[in-house]
């Protein structure tokens, strides 16, 4: 909860208010799953809130949410709410059980009459430094451990809590309930290591169901894992090729592979003339696919060329040529003289930092995409 | 092509004119103003390329003349003209469509006049710039230029950012969203100081409460105290009265009800006293003579009777055991143990002994005979033998008992019943010994009587009483005891009265200890009264006590001070705490509104948005800055290897006519024409008119030069006019040059201009 939607270029206000109402209800669907299946107990395994944004309202609409699961929620903190933001003004519920900053064990409902041994961790800094796996050990009893963590096998950014998936194997630990990556993920089966990823995608690059897992444990074996949808708002990636296509052909195919009320990732690839469209009325063309689709285009990349091999008429000593050639030496460039030659005139002084603040990869797709638009402004045929 | 003949039949100011044999290369024709110069021009141009627009001269329905044409390959061409109308004269297609030229190229790049010259239009259409002015290609590149600029402008100023430009405005958009966001985390990061302020408020608030509720409960307990006043002031009455009577304290219940004990028994005792009188007792060594009597006397009738029982009894066994001796008809004497031994050694004595003996020798005999003869019958026949002997035997030993008996003076007696009548002779034995035992004792209790009769007797003869002879001794006992008994209770009365009275004595002592010490009964009787009073006041003191203490939680003496304490009954914290609820009313709303607002979340999220779109839209804009950076790339890369064949004739022309100075800048994303020197760039805006005219010749000569499928006659109408001596000399070479391969017909009103052509030039002069 908290953090904001990213990447969404057209903002209007009422999508905004659906969207930051979308976490909440996520985790309202996961309070509703608990109460219908009647489950034992909740685990929210870290980064519940995001303390950069954390607002009292969020702390206070979990705390209830908390409150009408009425079962006991284990929390483990993680990197992005490891300072507990509102914790001494807005306190959790009883039934709330939050780990602390050393590894301890909770036995579920209690030592005399336990049936699982619940065993977790909390951060205690932002960029945890620790492998808190090694405070885990688990029993003879079903044992379940809770903590936010950055396995090997699975990170796709920063390291945060390192862990390694092989010092798991032996910890005597039945179900490793794991936070931090948003990605979906069950990286091993008995003992069970499961990411179940966030609950709503908030970024063109969260994209697919989000969800959580109501997991059944029998005599002591986990014996289903259920994933259940909470996201209401969907993130979804579509690659379309339009080579061959007409912008009929094209639309029906995006429409066909894009469920209606989703956000979009649109990528182009292939060569074609739609390309020309694209690039140089891409507001049309963007209004005309969600009008088809009835989605929203949360971001729009065009990988997609030009119907003339750029090579080939790279040798034609054409002014076209001259441009193909010229996008070379822009792209052989080093950052600070790329950005130098964007970023000319007095106001662009303004959005440098913008260009700055871009990974090579990003900043340097504008060179090519830069070339390619200038050719097919310079082949379009306006008579 | 050329222009062979020219013939006017009537045109301007023109009758009947005729130029014939015109040569190829340059036609000079001077002419004074209003000689007829333009006319003769426009007619030339306006019948090889007729147009609608021509002014002058002005048109007249007489306008006639004819034109001889001539083309590269050459074919000749007549060209006839009635007014604006021109055909030829065998029908042949007109220049126009022979030589793909329109009227307005022609009369703007090879017919001018210093107006048509200056006609910058012509150069700059698109036509004639991407055909003549640049390479493959790069004809769309102003376009280009134009609309990348244009789109990047419409993103972001160039010079400066506006909210006008999608760019500024988002910036503008992120400034205000980061102020709402800062304004809106301010609230948040309120809120922890709202609720430790709450806390604060809420303990304080707690804190003036008690201390209201203590004033509250003080006044309250002031009131009780006042309400209490009366019965505090009655308590303490009742206090002052319990001082005068607290002497009689120390007198206890029990002291009160001794004394009255005391009064009673000592009453009673002496009714007591008085009703017992005096009593005299007996003589002490009689009294216990007498007791004595009564105590012997008692023994002697309880032994007297014992023994007349007894007596009784001896003779009613006597009477038993000499009826049973009667009854067995045996005399004691034969009862005798001697006798009883007599007779059971006779009932024994008669040789069975032996007889047993010879009959069991004689059985074991015929036992061992009969192991060697008939064993059977002999044994039997033995037995038969033996049992016959034995009887008889037996039957003549018991007669022979008989008959002893019998000779003693006992019955007839088998000798079997020898035991049980023994047992009889033995108990007429033991009756006849008791007989004798009984008797004797029968005689001794008689005598013991007979002394024990003596004795009474003696005894009260000596008391001097009078007996009952029939029965003196019980008798005696009962005077005797009916004397005792009338003493003892004269004794009895007589203890009784020494105790009462020795009771009395002492009670009158305890009596007259009690009261001393209150000064006598009467004293006494006062303390036991205001002792009561004391207990009832003491009571009702208790009483008042608890009840006031019930009613103000105080002791009298809290009272008493609580009483005369001085009260502030101004000190009240009501309205503090109503300021304070009202502040924790106002914090709570914060708090409540804090919670339910979501506007965080939603600036947050509207912030990502227009930053999105911010990055997307300086990429867009970046993007377009790289293609004009692309396109300046490719144009100085490009025009600095190659120029177009009309650009390089231009700039030999103006070179001739600037005598070097100036040379054109052939970049195609220049809009308009820009001539350059060794130090800078210069715009028309920048050009002297005769530069002008001097740049336009240049450039309007070069595409002369390439345009059209023939090359076309050039015509120029007094252009040099504003070109001073050098630039014209350069301008006449140029034209010279010009006409070396291609028809030129120079018009001037300066009639030395031919002295500006390089000495030594042939000219075709003609002078109007």
């Amino acid at each position: 909860m908290d953090t904001p939607f990213k990447n969404i270029s057209e903002y209007d206000p009422e999508l905004g208010g659906k969207m930051v109402d979308s976490a909440f209800a996520a985790l309202d669907a996961v309070v509703d799953k608990a109460i219908a299946e009647k489950v034992d107990f909740i685990i929210f395994s870290g980064d519940i809130f995001d303390t950069d944004y954390g607002t009292p309202r969020s702390r206070y609409l979990f705390a209830e949410a908390l409150k009408r699961a009425g079962v006991r929620c284990y929390i483990a903190y993680g990197n992005h709410d490891y300072k507990r933001k509102w914790e001494d003004s807005i306190q959790l519920p009883p039934n709330a059980v939050v780990f602390p900053e050393h590894a301890v064990n909770i036995p579920y409902p209690d030592e005399e009459n336990k049936i699982a041994d619940v065993i977790g961790i909390s951060h205690s800094v932002k960029e945890e430094g620790r492998d808190l796996t090694e405070e885990i050990s688990g029993s003879a009893d079903f044992s379940i451990a809770v903590v936010h963590c950055d396995l090997d096998t699975v990170s796709e950014g920063r390291r945060y809590a390192p862990a390694r998936l092989s010092s798991l194997m032996h910890k005597k630990i039945d179900y490793w309930a794991l936070g931090h990556i948003h990605k979906r993920n069950i990286i091993h089966k008995f003992p069970h290591v499961v990411y179940p990823g966030n609950t709503q995608g908030r970024s063109p690059r969260e994209s697919g169901e989000k969800g959580a897992y109501l997991v059944t444990v029998s005599n002591g074996v986990v014996e289903d894992m259920e994933f259940f949808r909470t996201g209401l708002m969907l993130w979804q990636d579509v690659e379309q090729d339009i080579t061959g296509k007409t912008m009929d052909s094209l639309l029906s195919e995006i429409s066909e592979k894009a469920e209606r009320g989703s956000f979009l990732k649109l990528r182009f690839t292939g060569r074609g003339e739609l390309d020309r469209m694209i690039r140089l009325q891409r507001d049309v063309f963007k209004d005309l696919v969600e009008r088809k689709t009835g989605c929203r285009i949360a971001r729009l990349e065009v990988n997609s060329g030009p119907l003339i091999d750029l090579e080939q008429r790279r040798s034609t000593g054409d002014f076209t040529s001259a441009v193909i050639s010229s996008g070379d030496v822009f792209a052989e460039m080093d950052r600070d003289r790329l950005i130098s030659a964007i970023c000319g005139t007095k106001a662009s002084a303004s959005v440098r930092h913008i260009f700055e603040a871009m990974a090579d990869d990003e900043l340097y797709s504008m060179v090519e995409d830069a070339r390619i638009t200038l050719v097919e402004r310079l082949t379009e045929d306006r008579s | 092509m050329r222009i062979r003949s020219i013939r006017i039949g009537s045109f301007g100011k023109y009758r009947e004119w005729s130029m014939t044999d015109i040569p190829e290369g340059l036609t000079l024709i001077t002419g004074d103003n209003e000689s007829g110069k333009t006319t003769l021009m426009e007619f030339m141009r306006s019948t090889m390329f007729p147009t609608s627009r021509r002014s002058y001269p002005v048109p007249a329905k007489t306008d006639s003349g004819s034109m001889e044409i001539e083309t590269e390959s050459g074919e000749r061409m007549t060209l006839i003209r009635e007014q604006r109308k021109v055909h030829e004269i065998s029908g042949k297609k007109l220049p126009d469509e022979t030589f793909a030229m329109d009227s307005d190229t022609y009369r703007s790049i090879f017919a001018m006049d210093l107006a048509d010259l200056t006609d910058a239009n012509a150069i700059s259409s698109e036509r004639i710039r991407n055909r003549f002015l640049t390479i493959p290609g790069g004809e769309k590149v102003p376009q280009v230029i134009k609309d990348v600029g244009s789109s990047k402008t419409a993103l972001m100023n160039e010079d400066r950012i506006t909210e006008r430009n999608p760019i500024g405005s988002l910036q503008t958009s992120l400034t205000e969203l980061d102020r709402k966001i800062a304004d809106a985390r301010e609230r948040d990061s309120e809120y922890d100081a709202y609720a430790k302020e709450t806390e604060a408020v809420k303990a304080e608030l707690s804190r003036l409460v008690k201390m209201q509720d203590i004033i509250d409960k003080d006044r309250e307990r002031r009131n009780g105290i006042l309400a209490q006043a009366s019965n505090l002031e009655r308590l303490r009455s009742m206090e002052s009265r319990r001082v005068g009577l607290e002497y009689a304290a120390d007198l206890s219940d029990a002291t009160q009800n001794r004394y009255g004990v005391i009064m009673h028994r000592m009453s009673v005792l002496n009714g007591a006293m008085e009703d017992h009188g005096d009593i005299e007792l007996m003589d002490g060594d009689f009294w216990n003579g007498l007791r004595e009597l009564q105590s012997d006397l008692r023994a002697f009738i309880r032994e007297y009777e014992q023994m007349t029982d007894r007596r009784e009894q001896l003779k009613d066994s006597i009477a038993e055991d000499e009826e049973y001796i009667e009854e067995s008809r045996i005399s004691a004497e034969l009862s005798s143990p001697e006798k009883r031994m007599e007779i059971l050694e006779r009932s024994k004595n008669t040789g069975m002994p032996y007889v047993s003996l010879i009959l069991l020798i004689a059985g074991l005999g015929l036992a061992a005979a009969s192991f060697y003869f008939e064993r059977l019958l002999l044994v039997a026949g033995a037995v038969l033998a033996i049992i016959g002997v034995y009887g008889l035997i037996k039957s003549k030993m018991d007669k022979k008992f008989e008959r002893w008996m019998e000779s003693q003076g006992y019955p007839s007696l088998k000798r079997d019943r020898v035991p049980s009548f023994l047992m009889k002779l033995e108990m007429v034995y033991e009756a006849s010994r008791r007989i004798t035992n009984s008797r004797k004792d029968i005689e001794h209790i008689s005598e013991t009587i007979d002394s024990m009769n003596t004795r009474v007797s003696q005894a009260l003869d000596y008391l001097g009483m009078e007996i009952d002879q029939k029965d003196p001794m019980v008798s005696a006992l009962d005077i005797i005891s009916k004397e005792v008994e009338a003493e003892e209770e004269r004794i009895r009365r007589h203890d009784k009265l020494n105790e009462m009275t020795e009771e009395f004595e002492t009670l009158a002592d305890e009596l007259e200890s009690m009261v001393s010490v209150y000064g006598g009964m009467g004293g006494f009787e006062k303390a036991c009264s205001d002792r009561s009073e004391l207990l009832g006041l003491d009571r009702e003191i208790r009483t008042a006590r608890e009840s006031l203490m019930s009613a103000t939680g105080l002791t009298p003496d809290e009272m008493d001070a609580a009483l005369d304490e001085d009260v502030d009954d101004s000190i009240d914290m009501k309205d503090e705490i109503s300021e304070l609820n009202k502040t924790l009313g106002e914090l709570g709303e914060k708090m409540d509104r804090t919670l339910r607002d979501g506007d965080l979340g939603k600036l947050q999220t509207e912030r990502n948005a227009k930053w999105a779109e911010l990055v997307e839209k300086v990429k867009e804009w970046g993007t377009l800055s790289l293609e004009e950076s692309m396109i300046d790339l490719s144009c100085s890369d490009l025009y600095s290897k190659m120029q177009p064949s009309v650009i390089e004739t231009a700039n030999r022309y103006l070179g001739m006519m600037t005598n070097g100075r100036y040379s054109l800048d052939p970049d195609p994303r220049l809009e308009e024409i820009v001539i350059k020197d060794s130090v800078q760039h210069k715009t028309s805006r920048q050009w002297s008119s005769g530069l002008g005219d001097q740049v336009y010749l240049s450039i309007k000569m070069a595409v002369a030069k390439e345009m059209g499928s023939e090359r076309l006659p050039m015509i120029l109408d007094d252009i040099l006019v504003r070109f001073d001596q050098d630039r014209r000399r350069g301008a006449c070479a140029a034209i010279l040059d010009f006409a070396k391969d291609q028809q030129v017909f120079l018009f001037s009103c300066d009639s030395t201009v031919e002295n500006a052509f390089p000495s030594g030039t042939v000219l075709n002069k003609v002078r109007l």
